[in-house]
């Protein structure tokens, strides 16, 4: 798909749909609400990128996409719509081995800091031969181990990496080996949680590279969750941009970094040093930064934002339509 | 032409590692560093973890004893290794040198409150005479930082500030008693990227004031360029220091092949240019250890131009154009 | 005269009411620090009220409870209770004491451990180490055993000390882990550019950190203090004190060998008022570390 598509998306092609998703803490202080009524569509075969800065839950809005959420945690109303066989099933009603047998077959997920995500006791091969296992029992070990050291030399790894026990391989290795791992079942649709954040720049440009690879042969689509806006610039097809819980703007890559609405966006983009803008167009985003505890009334935003008027401390706005696929959550614009 | 300040004399730094079984390990943290930093300068450090950037930092502030090189400070009308000072002279070098730590949640004990932690450096220096005068300097270096009205943050302690309030009180620290040059380590990469401006547009300004000379340590090249962009800034790798001059003429004109592939590197949040951009062309993603380098020129196992004398011969940092490279490969016309 | 006021205020504020307040949240913990209070209380003023009259009395043996013998006559036909009152101080003090001086040892050696490092730091963990694997009580035996025959006078401080010997090194330990953590960390390395002094570091930075251990370790050990001072006192390893709750025990145990039945209390209630103690002292050090972690705190 090319980011210059700004044709209307087909109601036909969407194949993640989440509707008025909230997620709560608990937490000493009181409840922290992480996810705050969030609807978010993801077409087929699309890249879409999840950006925000700490505390904007993107990073629990992914997980529970497999319903993953923290112990502490709860789904406290929502729905998740996978699209399957033309029929679309709430992920969240799923039965505990429904859910495994979804896991990692339909949707996988790279998450971040890899070394938690192995088990250190066993060796790479047989992570691979146990995940598959696990869903498609008919394949036997030496045909998994082929296709495994297939990806794991995509991901630019040394074959002998499959004979290693994680301990034994760089984070930057692990980093990669994850990624190979979620690919293993061929899914249709995958998470990466933050997969370069702990990466050197060089391997998460080679990284970023190689995902842009895979999606071109195979279509697969992905959310690619980060608070690190600029990388999205090299990949994604659309992006949502969330604050404190909300998403709130919704666009292709180009309307995001190009023409920007949203005046967190705006000011978001403004305060990123890169090395080609011009130093002089910087400006930093004025503070505090909100308690999420106890999140400013009506538009989340308003306190900071350089354009609020009257009503923006008073109702929160809805993410409305702008024309040619571009949503915004902010009262200063109207329904197209 | 202000002189220099602090001036590192092939500094090298081993560091031993006794595991309970198996040989000792010897890390080569830093290898023959040479370098100054002017009154009043800024010297971006920049390079990726485990580079040695840190090391290199807390040895030009006396906190970590190289095993080989001189580190050398201007006292007296004459340039005198600190760890052969008398003991005024070091009391003087001592308060000179300060330190701004990454990680704004342990730059005061988390244990202690604001107050306490910022009370101690003026009276052992005896900038005030009592608690009471202390106290008063405190709140107007909390008001000089950005943090009004002072008094409401005396008695908070850690847990209970934001990563950016956090930061500027490492910053009041530094500067209480009137240092003439900082270390700031990483200052910003635990920040929330709209945060980062600020902090650093506050860390420029008190320079101004103080008439500081910085060396400014991270591994985003985009934040050093913001930082010292009138300045210079050294690249290093692997314990060397691979370049080093101007901010803009390197970052617009780089010349070591390493730098040249972090800068091709470095995400830009700018599609269209973003995706234009190849990868650069390394032989190899794997960084070496740190245990086991390799031979002669460090780079020489990922660089595209290596040839044999790379593998034999260590290159020193050569004059060109005004700017210093380690590479046996640039200055021959056919390198380009 | 106003100034020292504002100063007696704020230390009272500080020390005391916001302590409480902090406690206050932890049911169990404000249980255990009124049993404590109640404990203390009892064994200062109780011997004033309640007198102790050991002469027996054997024609009111093993009573049972009654209005004048609220815990019934033990084998002599003494009041329990009254011997119970009195004994608390004791079993109070020779706790305490162990207490304060386990702590002392075990935090001072651990900080010279941590902080230090090197040869001192390898010769002090071997030590710990082998106290660490000693036995504890069997060791205190055949310590109290040795003391008796020496001549040294067995008086508080001395016991104190012997019950502190098996104690110190759990804290020990614990205390140096935490110093070799913080001694790295960040803050410290701020400190040390701003000049700060060794002592300065080790008396403002570390030791602050160590209180949760610290305060915790004071009262566990007290709690260790009280069952192997009662304990010892039940074997007849160390001289018997009047009213001591561990004599209590080592008579009942040798008159009486029943827990039902006649001079029942005599065995249940010093066994009774040690456990409560221990309970008591417990609940409270799991509150304690709240008033000296401010991460736990909830505001």
């Amino acid at each position: 798909m090319s980011i210059n598509n700004e044709e209307r998306k087909n109601e036909k092609d969407i194949i993640l749909k989440i509707r008025g998703l909230t997620i709560e803490f608990r937490v000493t202080r009181g409840i922290l609400r992480a996810v705050d009524n969030v609807d978010l569509d993801v077409y087929k075969g699309e890249i879409l990128g999840l950006a925000g800065e700490s505390g904007c839950g993107k990073s629990v809005l992914a997980h529970a996409i497999l319903n993953l959420v923290d112990p502490n945690g709860y789904i406290k109303s929502g729905q998740i719509l996978f699209k399957q066989n033309d029929e679309y099933i709430n992920i969240l009603s799923l039965s505990k081995e429904e859910l495994r047998k979804f896991r990692w077959d339909k949707i996988s997920i790279v998450f971040q800091g890899a070394m938690s995500s192995f088990n250190p006791v066993i060796k790479i091969k047989d992570h691979f031969i146990d995940t598959v296992k696990d869903h498609e029992s008919n394949k036997n070990e030496e045909e998994i181990v082929k296709i495994a050291t297939k990806l794991i030399k995509d991901f630019r790894l040394d074959e002998q990496v499959i004979n290693l026990y994680p301990h034994e391989m760089s984070g930057g290795m692990r980093q990669r080996a994850l990624a190979s791992l979620s690919f293993i079942l061929n899914p249709e649709f995958i998470i990466l949680d933050e997969p370069t954040t702990a990466l050197d720049v060089l391997t998460q440009k080679f990284i970023i590279k190689l995902l842009r690879e895979i999606h071109e042969k195979t279509g697969l689509t992905m959310l690619f969750i980060t608070h690190d806006l600029a990388t999205l610039a090299e990949i994604t097809d659309r992006i949502a941009i969330m604050y404190l819980g909300n998403i709130v703007e919704i666009g292709t890559t180009r309307q995001i970094f190009y023409d920007p609405k949203h005046p967190y966006t705006k000011a978001l983009l403004q305060a990123i040093p890169s090395i080609t803008k011009p130093l002089e167009d910087l400006k930093p985003l004025p503070g505090p930064v909100p308690d999420p505890l106890n999140p400013p009334s009506g538009c989340k935003f308003h306190p900071r934002c350089p354009l609020r008027f009257k009503v923006c401390s008073e109702s929160r706005p809805k993410l409305i339509d702008l024309g040619d696929g571009h949503l915004v959550a902010c009262h200063l614009y109207k329904r197209n | 032409m202000s002189k220099p300040l602090i001036k590192l004399e092939n500094v090298s730094m081993v560091f031993e590692i006794h595991p309970m079984f198996g040989e000792k390990k010897k890390i080569k943290a830093v290898e023959n560093v040479s370098l100054e930093i002017k009154e009043n300068d800024i010297l971006a450090l920049v390079g990726e973890s485990g580079c040695g950037k840190s090391t290199l930092g807390r040895i030009m502030l006396g906190l970590l004893k190289p095993t080989s090189g001189k580190v050398l400070y201007y006292i007296n009308g004459k340039y005198k290794d600190i760890w052969s000072l008398s003991k005024k002279e070091y009391k003087v070098f001592r308060r000179n040198a300060q330190l701004i730590p990454q990680n704004p949640y342990t730059t005061i004990n988390p244990m202690r409150n604001v107050i306490s932690a910022l009370i101690p450096p003026f009276l052992h220096y005896k900038i005030a005479r009592n608690k009471e005068e202390a106290k008063k300097m405190v709140a107007e270096h909390l008001k000089m930082v950005g943090l009004a009205p002072p008094e409401d943050f005396f008695n908070r302690y850690s847990c209970r500030l934001s990563g950016g309030q956090l930061q500027r009180i490492a910053i009041a620290r530094a500067i209480s008693v009137k240092p003439k040059f900082i270390v700031a380590d990483e200052a910003v990469s635990m920040l929330d990227a709209s945060l980062r401006i600020e902090i650093l547009d506050l860390l420029l300004r008190i320079r101004e004031e103080y008439g500081l000379a910085v060396l400014f340590i991270t591994h985003d090249l985009a934040i050093a360029r913001y930082f010292a962009r009138k300045n210079k800034i050294a690249i290093m790798y692997l314990g060397n220091i691979v370049e080093m001059g101007n901010t803009e003429d390197i970052i617009k004109n780089p010349l070591h092949p390493y730098t040249k592939a972090l800068i091709m590197s470095v995400p830009i949040p700018d599609p269209d240019i973003a995706r234009k951009r190849g990868l650069p062309k390394l032989r190899s993603l794997e960084v070496p250890s740190l245990v086991n380098p390799p031979s002669g020129c460090k780079f020489h196992t990922r660089c595209p131009l290596a040839t044999e004398i790379c593998q034999k011969q260590a290159p020193a940092l050569r004059n060109i154009n005004g700017r210093l490279v380690a590479c046996h490969k640039i200055g021959d016309i056919d390198s380009k | 005269m106003v100034g020292r006021l504002r100063t007696l205020e704020k230390i009272l504020f500080e020390h005391i009411y916001i302590p409480l307040k902090i406690l206050a949240k932890d049911k169990r913990a404000l249980f255990g620090l009124f049993m404590l209070i109640a404990y203390i209380l009892i064994s200062l003023i109780g011997p004033m009220i309640i007198p102790l009259d050991l002469t027996p009395n054997l024609e009111e043996r093993y009573l049972p409870p009654s209005w004048k013998h609220p815990l019934g006559t033990d084998f002599a036909g003494r009041d329990i209770l009254a011997q119970l009152v009195h004994g608390g101080r004791d079993v109070l003090t020779a706790a305490f004491a162990a207490g304060i001086v386990t702590v002392g040892i075990g935090t001072v050696i651990g900080i010279i451990a941590g902080y230090m490092g090197g040869k001192i730091d390898t010769v002090i963990t071997a030590l710990i180490d082998i106290f660490l694997t000693i036995p504890g009580f069997p060791l205190l035996m055949v310590i109290a055993a040795w003391l008796l025959q020496s001549g040294i006078p067995i008086n508080i401080l001395t016991i104190a000390f012997v019950l502190s010997i098996t104690s110190w090194a759990g804290l020990a330990r614990a205390v140096r882990a935490q110093t070799l953590s913080i001694k790295n960390e960040e803050f410290i390395e701020v400190d040390k550019c701003l000049g700060l002094s060794k002592l300065y570091i080790i008396f403002y930075e570390i030791l602050p950190n160590l209180m949760p251990y610290i305060a915790m370790n004071f009262m566990l050990s007290s709690v260790s203090a009280i069952y192997s001072y009662t304990g010892l006192m039940a074997l007849g390893l160390i001289p018997l004190t009047p009213g001591n709750w561990g004599a209590m025990i080592n008579m009942a145990q040798a008159y009486v060998g029943t827990i039902t039945g006649a001079g029942a209390t005599y065995i249940l209630a010093p066994s009774f008022a040690i456990i409560l103690l221990q309970i008591s002292l417990v609940f409270l050090a799991n509150g304690i570390d709240k008033i000296f972690n401010p991460r736990l705190r909830e505001w």
